[in-house]
């Protein structure tokens, strides 16, 4: 080996042991989608080897999973015609990644598209031709992995608002869209800060947690350009994984609100969908209480730990396993940044991919550390899971929680969506 | 136990699981839920058209020869391939692991002797769901290494072994594992397996002392003994054999020889073996080198005792003779180099030891009728594993004596599960030296897992579906002031 490359293995070595995390995406042939770190051609033979071990087992008539090693976590999922890889420091919630990462794939392609690219064009195609952007929706993922404490819960999060608000904003956005006489709008979503504010849908339609992450991680692709409005074509999985939708994407008050998402059948809504917004924005401006309704919209009212009346309490986490819906108190010392929040955060991760080994078999959970103590109380109703200090003793943690419950049930038509949403004609 | 045919000697085959009176249920054989296991050496294999040549022993042998190499050559290839992502300065552990699923197989592979070797295993998921066994797959792989240390124990290493002949190390590992997988064994409860421990005896201090007296009289007689090992009835008391060895040396002597042993004492006095002259003049005898009972390679030439290898300073292998001599219910065992032998005086041995022995053993045995038991007796009912890593000992209500048998019923299946995943998300972590986690599960059983300083009590606790965190808050609280107050004091 000449001395340039031992150079460039020495380089590619320490890249892939640097990184904490990566995922790779490679077709069943062989051939390099997407990897995390960008260089996804310089990684061609590692990217062969991995196509050459699960085409190897699938000749024995078994699908390879995952290989590890200590500090190592590789974790495979074959989804014809695409392998993709995670490599990971740590062992959690791996699969459901990769779920989600390849949902998000389909999104941008299809499952049908998926399916027949390879047969119209060949084993050789590259089909980053077809996905262009896709880095994006990527690191939105893994943004989401390790930021939102929902993302594995499989529920709605939802933003915290007054009961009347929400009511007002639903009806409006069902009587705009039913009085521009459109047919073809399945969904309209109300979205801020990765929570969902209200939606409207056709009877018929129904919109799963797993396909509005989707949508979640499609606003945080656009994050940076509010302004403006976006049409874009979209596949959501779980409500047909052969069709596109087309997502008119806007945010509210030149940018400065929640973002509005209007999903249609039709390719060439853009302009009805477009005068949409407008109408509801000038709505809005009608409303006895707008002022109070674009502050909280804005700067979102906190669900104060302090209504709990515990000290030692620091972060919860509160679904009604019914509706399916989720909501979180907001940041409070001593875990407010993000950096900090993640720490936390872990320790929800950890539980849910403990709960899921053991088929979610698991009805309470006391877990005491060093730096906080996390408490879990699964039900078939609900679900609480409180971060303490870790000083917090079982009693207090206890009482804590029976007392909280009260509080939530009491509060649950303003922390969750509760409204009949089925409004919109079609 | 069977009796297996080794050249001219019969011999028996040791049983590599518990006593013969723990309930079945306990424990499951691993050929069972085996598909494969093998021994390679990549460095035989690099030819191509020979790669073939790397497998030095592969089980089911049925198994077609191209699919040996498939397997053995897989494995080389998820080594090498998760290799990349170490820092070239990352110092791999001695046991480096490659745990590999799929949605058939369950495998594992372990690099011995500098990387040298890789043993594979692989277990089929279905028997193990068929047999409601949990496959925690770091247990297992304590297990292989286990097997591993055993093979080296009797044989020496691979290499020392490759080095006299590729023939003879194929041959040994066939001789020893052929007959070792089929008697092999695995616990339900795949902690256990996991902790590689050592049953330690309760004892008062001034027997322990007298013990220890004891050994530093017969080390300073006899400078030629290098290492000892003291067991009463089938508890640890004292040793000095290497952190390395002593699991699977406490495993041998106690699984097969004790066992043995004490069987043989529960025979009529009118049996064969029964040297009358000794009778007189002392209380105990010799139970190895005297009889035919012997486990290994040949006896050597120099003397009639079993040859064990036991690690140096440095992790060399080196070959000891194994004198056991056993008076009422203890055993004293001596490690002495094959190269020492000629001088070490047997007689003056049994001379100087006999007296002494049997009257500590008899000291000591007084005072362990006195050392109830009382856990079972508790009004609370549970179960318990406790593992002190730094003393490798290793407290267990689930392996225990017939004659405490617990009336607690044993947790369901899905418990056993729930305790590895549990340790493995909150406990086996190197960051955090104290943790504590309880869990309310199936069939409202409480799993409660405490480390303090790298020691680790688990609990398992049947309970009521009314009781809540703090109900078990009380009564661990009470389990572990009643019978476990001294465990985490440093």
């Amino acid at each position: 080996m000449s001395a340039v490359d031992e150079d460039n293995e020495e380089d590619q070595r320490e890249l892939l042991a640097a990184l904490p995390y990566q995922i790779w995406i490679l077709s069943e042939y062989g051939k390099p989608i997407f990897s995390s770190c960008g260089r996804e051609d310089e990684m061609s033979s590692f990217f062969a080897l991995i196509q050459v071990l699960v085409k190897r087992y699938e000749t024995w008539e078994n699908g390879l999973k995952s290989i590890q090693t200590s500090g190592l976590h590789i974790e495979i999922s074959f989804r014809a015609p695409l392998i993709l890889c995670i490599v990971s420091r740590h062992p959690f919630n791996l699969v459901l990644q990769l779920d989600i990462v390849f949902n998000q794939i389909l999104s941008m392609l299809s499952r049908k598209s998926l399916k027949d690219v390879y047969e119209k064009k060949g084993d050789h195609f590259d089909l980053r031709r077809w996905l262009d952007g896709v880095d994006k929706r990527v690191n939105a993922c893994v943004k989401g992995f390790n930021e939102d404490p929902v993302v594995f819960s499989s529920g709605f999060r939802i933003l915290p608002l007054n009961c009347s608000d929400r009511e007002f904003i639903v009806n409006l956005m069902a009587t705009s869209i039913n009085e521009a006489n459109l047919n073809n709008v399945a969904f309209a979503i109300l979205v801020a800060h990765r929570q969902l504010i209200a939606i409207v849908r056709m009877k018929k339609c129904n919109l799963t947690a797993s396909d509005f992450n989707i949508v979640v991680n499609l606003i945080e692709t656009h994050n940076s350009l509010r302004d403006g409005e976006r049409f874009v074509p979209i596949c959501l999985p779980n409500f047909n994984q052969n069709g596109y939708l087309h997502a008119y994407i806007s945010y509210l008050w030149e940018g400065a609100g929640p973002c509005l998402l209007l999903l249609s059948t039709s390719p060439q809504a853009f302009y009805d969908l477009s005068k949409i917004r407008i109408d509801i924005e000038d709505k809005m401006l009608q409303y006895k209480r707008y002022a109070q309704l674009k502050n909280s919209l804005t700067q979102p009212d906190p669900f104060f730990i302090k209504q709990m009346a515990c000290n030692e309490l620091w972060h919860f986490m509160y679904k009604n396993v019914q509706l399916s819906q989720i909501c979180c108190s907001s940041p409070e010392k001593p875990y407010i940044t993000v950096e900090e929040l993640e720490y936390i955060f872990r320790g929800y991760f950890k539980f849910s991919d403990m709960a899921r080994r053991v088929n979610n078999r698991v009805k309470m959970f006391f877990y005491q550390l060093e730096t906080f103590s996390l408490f879990s109380w699964i039900t078939e109703s609900f679900e609480l899971h409180c971060i303490f200090s870790p000083f917090v003793t079982k009693k207090t943690a206890w009482m804590t929680a029976e007392n909280m419950l009260k509080i939530l049930r009491k509060y649950e038509k303003k922390v969750f969506f509760t409204l009949q949403p089925g409004l919109l004609n079609g | 136990m069977e009796r297996v045919l080794y050249g001219k000697k019969t011999a028996y085959m040791m049983s590599p699981g518990y006593s013969a009176t723990t309930p079945k249920s306990e424990f499951l054989k691993l050929i069972d839920l085996m598909e494969y296991f093998f021994v390679s050496r990549p460095a035989s294999g690099r030819r191509e058209g020979f790669e073939y040549q790397r497998v030095m022993y592969f089980n089911p042998e049925t198994e077609n020869s191209s699919k040996q190499t498939d397997v053995s050559g897989v494995a080389e290839a998820f080594i090498a391939f998760t290799e990349n992502f170490r820092k070239r300065a990352e110092v791999v552990a001695e046991y480096d692991h490659r745990f590999v699923k799929s949605t058939k197989l369950l495998e594992i592979f372990v690099q011995v002797e500098n990387s040298e070797y890789i043993i594979g295993l692989g277990l089929n998921r279905q028997a193990c769901n068929e047999h409601d066994y949990f496959v925690h797959m770091s247990s297992l792989k304590a297990l292989l290494i286990r097997t591993y240390e055993t093979f080296r124990l009797f044989y020496g290493t691979f290499s020392d072994l490759f080095e006299t002949g590729k023939g003879i190390l194929m041959q040994r590992l066939d001789q020893f594992f052929s007959h070792y997988l089929s008697l092999l064994r695995v616990h339900q409860i795949p902690l256990i397996d996991l902790f590689s421990g050592v049953g330690f005896m309760n004892m008062p201090p001034v027997d322990y002392l007298d013990v220890q007296c004891l050994i530093s009289r017969c080390s300073e007689s006899f400078p030629m003994i290098k290492k000892t090992l003291f067991l009463y009835q089938d508890k640890m008391v004292e040793y000095s054999v290497s952190k390395n060895d002593i699991i699977v040396v406490y495993r041998y002597l106690t699984q097969h020889l004790v066992q043995s042993a004490v069987q043989s004492e529960l025979k009529p006095v009118a049996s064969a073996t029964y040297r009358e002259t000794e009778t007189k003049k002392f209380i105990g005898k010799f139970i190895t080198g005297v009889t035919e009972d012997f486990i290994g390679q040949e006896e050597s030439v120099d003397h009639q005792f079993p040859n064990v290898f036991l690690s140096d300073d440095n992790g060399k292998m080196i070959s000891h003779a194994l004198i056991a001599y056993r008076a009422l219910n203890a055993t004293f065992c001596l490690f002495v180099k094959n190269e020492d032998m000629p001088s070490l005086d047997l007689q003056e041995l049994q001379q100087s030891l006999d007296s002494e022995l049997s009257r500590l053993a008899s000291n000591i045995g007084d005072n362990v009728s006195s050392i109830t038991r009382t856990i079972t007796s508790s009004d609370i009912p549970f179960h318990y594993v406790y593992y002190n890593p730094d003393s490798l000992s290793l407290k267990t209500s689930f392996v225990d004596s017939p004659s405490d048998l617990s009336n607690v019923p044993l947790p369901p299946p899905a418990i056993y599960k729930q305790v590895c995943e549990t340790f493995d998300h909150f406990i086996d972590t190197d960051t955090e030296k104290f943790a504590q986690v309880c869990c309310k599960a199936d069939d409202d059983w409480w799993v409660v897992v405490k480390k303090v300083n790298g020691r680790v009590l688990t609990l398992f606790i049947p309970s009521t579906p009314t009781s809540n965190i703090t109900d078990i808050h009380d009564i661990v609280e009470q389990i572990i002031k009643s019978y476990f107050l001294n465990l985490f004091i440093v």
